[in-house]
């Protein structure tokens, strides 16, 4: 299973499908939330609480900073490169899937999505980290 | 070389027809039933928000947009968000975008098959003039009237001409 004592980053620039993932997350058990609107602005909100966040979930498609390019930079950091990240993107195209495992996405979901999907795509992601 | 003519054939609309029905039942839990395709024409129905999307590849070039009256936006939005809301409010205008990205994500991945291969793209929101716009421009297309139990809402498909 996984920890829902832990705060959730969700970084979308829909601040619709935000409050869909927290709103799905509340009702798996997670209490903790902190949301912001691109990649950018989740990466300055890492650097000020580094301790809060335990699971990053993140829109792919957004302006500024992409979804794939937080990613590069989270792997790449002495910091955070061992936090959970879960990709959430429209497209199940193949390619997109296979850029997304070479930058070191944990896990993805294609939108649109239900809870027992998220709940699902949790438990095979805390699986891999914790086998 | 010239680009040929933007066609919208069953091929080409059935996978978009089917990304309706399969993100309104997982997403905001609300069945929608499909009308039949017609001819481009303003229907006839208070249309309040839209979500909007530019379609470009080799074989396309056009815009798909999602009418919805107010009182069905709402309704989704709650079946979605679990929040009930009496008017738009602008926080949750993006909702409109966001269902347009979603069906479009799944359209694409079907015509991708069909070697579709759409450039990337970002759905916005219509709202007031922009809607009244949109659906007088005197483009070719489709309008597919959906119904569900909150009332109908639209998918039209424009060719860029």
């Amino acid at each position: 299973m996984f920890d829902t004592g832990i705060k959730v980053l969700v970084v979308d620039d829909m601040a619709t499908m935000r409050k869909i993932v927290i709103k799905s997350l509340r009702e798996l058990g997670f209490e903790e939330f902190m949301e912001v609107a691109d990649g950018g602005l989740a990466w300055d909100r890492l650097k000020e609480s580094p301790e809060n966040v335990g699971l990053i979930i993140c829109d792919w498609n957004m302006p500024n900073v992409t979804g794939i390019e937080f990613l590069k930079k989270i792997r790449a950091s002495q910091d955070f490169n061992q936090l959970p990240f879960i990709l959430l993107t429209a497209e199940s195209e193949v390619s997109q899937v296979k850029e997304a495992l070479e930058a070191g996405v944990d896990n993805y979901i294609v939108k649109p999505f239900t809870v027992e999907i998220l709940k699902r795509k949790l438990q095979d992601t805390y699986k891999k980290i914790n086998p | 070389m010239n680009r040929p003519k933007s066609i919208i054939d069953n091929i080409f609309l059935t996978p978009f027809l089917c990304g309706v029905v399969d993100v309104f039942a997982v997403q905001a839990k609300v069945t929608v039933t499909q009308g039949a395709p017609q001819k481009r024409h303003a229907p006839d129905l208070d249309l309040s928000i839209a979500g909007s999307l530019k379609l470009d590849c080799e074989q396309f070039s056009g815009t798909v947009n999602m009418y919805f009256s107010k009182q069905v936006f709402l309704e989704i939005y709650k079946g979605v968000s679990g929040e009930k809301l009496e008017n738009i409010e602008p926080k949750i205008e993006d909702c409109a975008s966001e269902i347009m990205s979603m069906v479009f994500g799944q359209a694409k991945t079907v015509l991708k098959i069909h070697k579709y291969e759409f450039k990337p793209t970002i759905a916005k929101v219509l709202r007031g003039d922009e809607i009244k716009e949109q659906l007088e421009k005197p483009s070719e297309g489709v309008i597919v009237p959906f119904n569900s139990e909150f009332g109908p809402f639209y998918l039209e498909i424009i060719v860029q001409g």
